[in-house]
């Protein structure tokens, strides 16, 4: 393994002086270095020459590569390996390298590249490579073209005018200067070799340093799901469901009655996570924050609740929510368990209070259906065979059925339908660890396979809710209709969002479902409650 | 870009010892302690304008040896050369590589040096050929005591 960065001897700083010379020297001129210069290799680690070798870094997954704060992606507006303009703009939607270089670069270019390409191919999520020259005197499209199809063909090459690019690499924070070294090979560009990940929604989140490996690109690109920021909350709401059955509001119309003296002073913002709502045991699920985008959940804060339908024969009903973690130390939310005796539009109320007083409130509008379109508490878990890893397409390592990176082989032992069929109490998880559109998805399997080593005797069921298509033995969502399509699993659930998880007692019946955002305590619970009632 | 160079003399003697002498197929020169293992070429487009070769060396002897050259049939040219990080190697600001020839690298006595991607390497510059995962060329390094040590460098994709 390499080591992050290289301990510098005595001789090496008097050759990095002279390097920074030339580059100092206005366009890089020409300045012959070190033609003859005799280099003394440091001792190797442990041993003497007074030379101090940093402790090497014991593992590389765990060094940070985050930008902080979060911000837009830089302007890279450039032209292709085919003489096209391409704009970064256009591929927002997956996660992004981009990588500064050039093509006459045999040893730190080729080394991120084949890196990337190992990483982008071992991605459950597809990755767009962009390698930029910052040697466009000799690396004209077609260059870039023949250079990166040896790695992937499918990697982007951009080149433009010598002050186009120095734009960008400016506007990347990416510097460069030629060294006119004598080589056989021409001159050499010193240049940044860090990578930087770009997420789907086009903010710079990671800066990787140069000799990571594989393994830092992919851990970093797999956690940008779990790695969400306050303003993901949005998308994490019901705006994330193609056909939503209630009609939540995220924002509180203004000048609505949200604030007063008695209640706080705060303006809250909530965000229903919850699209089922029906007549009947319903769990809604409330994120809140302040104008600013701060969170207003965390422990030690109080929600209650109050729900008027509009309809003024049904009494209001009063409730008390609990507090759970949707990311832990990150973003919290409000979950209160609520039964509805009608349907109809409501108005509910949420108040937030700690211990020094009240905090604010805010109304928030919504509609109760008569069924919703999951099965409700108490009737039959529909029998459908799910995949297990006696399918033939299960695959190795079951990326054939899963895109779960560290899949659980005891998720994809039993299908539903089996378990039914034997009457064991089991959890079934509907989601895709790779392609889960919301941010509060990202921890939730690794949650669950806490929780089932937690309990021996229950099946635990993991399935992938989209359509997919299996590509060179790793699932790959099925876009023909341009969007994530539910699958026939999905559907024979009902479910309108994922993740979605439901709790099937011995019987199979619905003990329990969990919308979107999952309490693994919730989940322990329900577990129990379960495994009461199916005696 | 063709200024004769200390380095690409050494070369050129180099490439001529290899001629006279032969590859030897040997990795070791036991007389001077040198022992070169571990040699590898990263998969490389014959289009690329350069590739690179990467081995340990260990020097078992008891005197200090140098490493001032390198050649192989499958690249019309070869250089050592050194890729370095040039200012801080933190994320703000730092984090640039260059590279340059070298004409001699010193191996002490009991010491080791390693050829690796972002430090010291053997560019192979003008490739008679793709290098393929799975292919071997033969990379002859030069020392200044041990002479020539000839090995296998197995090619690889990273």
């Amino acid at each position: 393994m390499t080591l992050p960065s290289r301990p510098a001897s005595p001789n090496r700083l008097a050759l990095i002086a002279v390097v920074v010379f030339a580059l100092a020297a206005a366009g890089g001129i020409g300045i012959g270095l070190l033609g003859g210069a005799v280099l003394r290799v440091p001792t190797a680690p442990g041993g003497g020459g007074g030379i101090a070798w940093p402790a090497p870094t014991p593992d590389p997954l765990k060094r940070s590569t985050a930008i902080v704060p979060v911000v837009p992606a830089p302007p890279l507006a450039l032209t292709d390996q085919d003489g096209r303009p391409f704009d970064l703009a256009s591929v927002r939607g997956t996660p992004v390298i981009v990588f500064f270089g050039y093509t006459h670069c045999p040893d730190v270019c080729p080394t991120t590249l084949a890196d990337v390409r190992d990483a982008v191919k071992r991605s459950p999520v597809p990755v767009r490579v962009v390698f930029v020259t910052i040697d466009p005197a000799r690396d004209d499209a077609a260059a870039l073209k023949q250079y990166l199809s040896f790695y992937d063909a499918g990697f982007i090459g951009l080149t433009g005018s010598p002050a186009e690019i120095r734009r960008a690499a400016d506007a990347w924070g990416v510097q460069y200067a030629k060294m006119d070294n004598g080589s056989a090979n021409g001159y050499a560009m010193a240049h940044t070799a860090d990578a930087f990940l770009v997420d789907a929604a086009g903010r710079l989140r990671d800066r990787i340093w140069f000799g990571a490996g594989p393994e830092v690109f992919l851990d970093r690109i797999v956690s940008l799901a779990s790695r969400p920021l306050p303003g993901d909350a949005a998308s994490g709401g019901p705006a994330a469901s193609p056909t939503p059955v209630a009609t939540p509001a995220p924002t509180p119309p203004a000048g609505a009655p949200s604030s007063s003296p008695a209640l706080g002073t705060t303006r809250v913002l909530p965000t229903l996570n919850t699209t089922v709502i029906r007549v009947g045991a319903n769990r809604l699920v409330m994120t809140v924050s302040d104008p600013n985008n701060r969170e207003l959940a965390f422990p030690g804060v109080a929600a209650h609740f109050t729900f008027r339908s509009a309809d003024p024969t049904v009494p209001p009903i009063e409730a008390d929510g609990f507090f759970i973690w949707v990311s832990v130390g990150n973003k919290g939310a409000f979950v209160v368990d609520v039964t509805f005796p009608a349907p109809g539009a409501y108005t509910g109320t949420i108040a937030l209070r700690k211990a020094t007083g009240p905090i604010g409130a805010a109304d928030f509008p919504f509609s109760v259906v008569g069924r919703g379109s999951t099965p409700a508490i108490g009737d039959p878990a529909p029998s459908i065979h799910t995949p297990t890893a006696a399918d033939p397409n299960a695959g190795e390592n079951l990326y054939g059925i899963t895109t779960d990176v560290f899949p659980d082989p005891r998720f994809y032992q039993f299908s539903v339908d089996q378990l039914l069929a034997a009457h064991r109490v089991f959890v079934l998880t509907f989601y895709s660890p790779a392609y889960c559109p919301t941010t509060a998805c990202g921890p939730l399997l690794k949650n669950m396979k806490a929780i089932a080593s937690e309990f021996p005797d229950v099946a635990f069921v993991h399935v992938e809710p989209h359509v997919m298509t299996n590509y060179g033995g790793r699932l790959m969502p099925d876009y023909s209709s341009g969007q994530l399509e539910f699958n026939a699993f999905a559907k024979a659930y009902g479910i309108p969002v994922e993740p979605f998880v439901f709790v099937v007692d011995a019987q199979g019946r619905i003990a329990a479902s969990f919308e979107l955002i999952v309490g693994s305590d919730e989940i322990r619970a329900a577990i129990r409650a379960a495994q009461g009632a199916g005696g | 870009m063709h200024v004769p160079r200390p380095v690409r003399l050494a070369l050129v003697i180099a490439t001529s010892l290899v001629l006279l002498a032969g590859c030897s197929g040997t990795a070791a020169s036991p007389s001077a302690g040198i022992t070169v293992t571990d040699a590898w070429a990263r998969s490389s487009s014959a289009m690329a304008s350069a590739g690179a070769a990467y081995a340990t060396i260990t020097n078992t002897g008891s005197t200090a040896d140098a490493l001032i050259g390198a050649s192989s049939p499958a690249a019309a040219t070869v250089e050592v050369h050194e890729t370095v990080a040039i200012g801080s190697p933190d994320a703000s600001g730092g984090g640039m590589m260059g590279m340059q020839p070298v004409a001699r690298v010193e191996i002490p006595a009991g010491g080791s040096l390693q050829l690796k991607p972002g430090g010291y390497h053997v560019m192979l510059i003008g490739l008679v050929k793709d290098l393929k995962a799975g292919d071997t060329i033969d990379l002859t390094l030069t020392f200044e005591k041990a002479g020539e040590i000839t090995v296998t460098a197995q090619v690889r994709a990273s």
